[in-house]
């Protein structure tokens, strides 16, 4: 049951990813970023806390890909994060067994993204060119609650299909602006269920693979619209060519992601990314 | 230029200054919010005041008058475990500055018996000092006894029972098998299920159970059976020793172990909390510990609040134990003659 959005969503990424591949009929079509940058997050979910936390990912990285045809453009966009977050000053309390103090630790949230892009070229002036396309948005996010005595895990994953809009202004002949703006229509979303640990969630996890775990918490993830489950992003990024190959680029993206069930999710991220691309 | 860059930075802030128009308003932390969160939280998630005899909303009724918003965080604390502690479950519990981690269970609570079980004991009378231990994730105690027993601890439910049967294979003329759950705090069941099934030739059920999904005193998931699967057929005799810290998880390890036919349980009672449990975080950042699961035995018999009755009961006393006799493992010894 749970294979089927798996196989479907591994098969498009290829097969567009194969069609870019075919589109270059020129030199310099194709480019390879790198970025690293400040990335911060304020959450809440209602299944684990009525409180918000806040925090920063110091470990972080994005990779993407891009290819820019005549009117068209792919993109593939690999990113990872562990925030590490808190609700509040650390306190300290007292063991049962030996009395010893101790310190409840920050929470840790881990996110994967996975995203692939098609926009297709809708206006191409002097300096102003408008793209309009789709892309499918993958997130998954690993969250490790620290309250004090317990370690409670959670989990939502969102593989999301996403209406997008870029536009990119001509600043002079080497550098320019992009904006971008996407929403998510709804999508496959999975999440830890109402009481964190229930049979199908332990059952999910007796393996002890991580792999294997995922996928079954992905497996039990349904079809959700955009009554259930929110994203927005919305990013700007200024490039400055340094050679014909290189260009720098820096990025500002922020991101809103709300789930309402089985409790209220809301997410907020804020990227400043720093980053090198290279062209081929 | 810089009209855009003007936007820009306008769009930037904006964004960046618009969190609480997303989020849930912040709750209230004064005492009585507080107090009301945890009457709440317990509502919803709760799932065993059927079987503990318990009536919430009573209970509630009778200490809210004791708490009001300038309630301070000492009478809060004091309320909240009084009120917590009619449920006497060992997975009820609150965390909070500067305390000792608070257990509703009457056992942990008062910390009754807690100093019968003494692995030194076990190591140096019994084991003579010939054992191999791990810290850690990995916890456990294991050596021969005379006679070819073997002798294995588990305080936990982890990765750690992968050790049980290595340790079978590395003694293969042992005479049988000692696994010793006292003191035994809990985990992840499924890694002692998954290890028993190597002793086990006959696949039978453990038990079954559900889970609250929703906040009605009636939303629970279906009904779940866990079964003991049959992949070995470890024939000696296992005796498995309990007491009043075998908790959860490692409760459900003795419901697995018990479907055996070879199986014997010996010493006190378990603690009578076989459910699993989830913590949420309270409006003021203090942290409570739930149960959220009934579970039931193949006989449709729940263990919630009673405990798992051993086949021969012992108990340790602290005299003997002082001298370096420990009887519930004298007594399991004698089992094997």
């Amino acid at each position: 049951m749970f294979h089927k959005p798996l196989l479907l969503l591994a098969w498009w990424l290829l097969s567009e990813f194969a069609i870019a591949q075919n589109f270059g009929d020129s030199d310099y079509k194709n480019s390879l970023t790198f970025a690293y940058g400040w990335h911060h997050q304020v959450s809440q979910d209602l299944l684990f806390s009525p409180r918000t936390y806040r925090g920063s990912a110091l470990p972080n990285l994005q990779l993407q890909f891009q290819r820019d045809n005549e009117n068209s453009r792919h993109r593939l966009q690999i990113g990872f994060n562990s925030f590490t977050t808190r609700s509040q000053e650390a306190f300290e309390y007292l063991d049962w067994r030996t009395l010893e103090k101790k310190k409840v630790l920050p929470s840790n949230f881990l996110t994967i993204d996975l995203n692939y892009s098609y926009l297709k070229k809708i206006k191409d002036g002097d300096k102003l060119r408008l793209f309009a396309g789709a892309g499918i948005e993958n997130q998954i996010m690993a969250n490790f609650y620290e309250f004090g005595y317990s370690s409670i895990f959670g989990y939502t994953a969102l593989l999301g299909f996403n209406p997008m809009l870029q536009a990119d202004y001509q600043l002079d002949s080497r550098q320019n602006l992009r904006l971008e703006l996407a929403t998510t229509l709804g999508g496959w979303l999975a999440r830890s269920p109402y009481a964190l640990n229930d049979d199908e969630y332990i059952e999910n996890q007796q393996s002890h693979r991580t792999l294997k775990t995922l996928i079954n918490f992905i497996g039990d993830g349904n079809f959700q619209t955009v009554n259930r489950v929110q994203k927005v992003r919305f990013a700007l990024s200024y490039f400055r060519e340094i050679s014909p190959r290189f260009t720098l680029q820096g990025t500002y993206r922020w991101d809103l992601f709300k789930v309402t069930r089985p409790r209220p999710l809301t997410l907020l991220q804020y990227f400043v990314d720093l980053g090198i691309s290279y062209r081929f | 230029m810089k009209k855009l860059f003007l936007i820009a930075l306008s769009i930037i802030i904006s964004l960046s200054a618009c969190n609480k128009m997303f989020l849930e308003p912040s709750p209230s932390q004064n005492a009585k919010a507080v107090f009301d969160q945890v009457y709440q939280d317990f509502r919803d998630y709760y799932a065993l005041f059927e079987e503990r005899n318990v009536n919430w909303t009573a209970i509630y009724n009778e200490f809210s008058p004791q708490i009001n918003t300038n309630s301070s965080d000492e009478q809060l604390y004091q309320v909240l475990t009084q009120m917590l502690a009619r449920l006497d479950d060992g997975h009820v519990g609150l965390t909070a500055p500067g305390r000792e981690v608070f257990y509703a269970n009457r056992f942990y609570r008062e910390k009754l018996d807690y100093e019968l079980f003494k692995p030194s004991v076990i190591k140096e009378k019994y084991l003579k000092n010939q054992f191999m231990e791990s810290d850690g994730d990995e916890d456990y105690l294991y050596g021969l006894l005379p006679n070819n027993i073997i002798y294995i601890h588990f305080p936990n439910v982890g990765s750690n029972w992968q050790k049980l049967n290595e340790v079978i294979k590395q003694y293969p003329n042992n005479q049988g098998l000692i696994i010793d759950l006292r003191h035994n705090e809990g985990g992840d069941f499924t890694y002692a299920f998954a290890e028993i099934a190597q002793l086990n030739s006959q696949t039978k059920p453990v038990f079954r159970s559900r889970t609250k999904n929703g906040q009605g005193a009636n939303d629970f998931t279906d009904w779940h059976t866990w079964q003991l699967e049959g992949k070995g057929n470890y024939t000696k005799k296992i005796k498995v020793l309990t007491d009043r810290f075998t908790i959860s998880a490692g409760e459900r390890a003795v419901m697995g172990l018990k479907v055996m036919n070879n199986v014997q349980l010996i010493g006190d009672l378990t603690n009578g909390s076989v459910s699993t449990m989830m913590s949420r975080e309270l409006p003021n950042g203090w942290y409570i510990r739930l149960a959220t699961q009934e579970v039931l035995n193949p006989e449709g018999n729940t263990y919630e609040g009673i405990g798992i009755p051993p086949h021969i009961s012992v108990k340790n006393t602290l005299a003997e134990l002082n001298q370096g006799k420990d009887a519930v493992l004298e007594r399991a010894i004698q089992e094997f003659n």
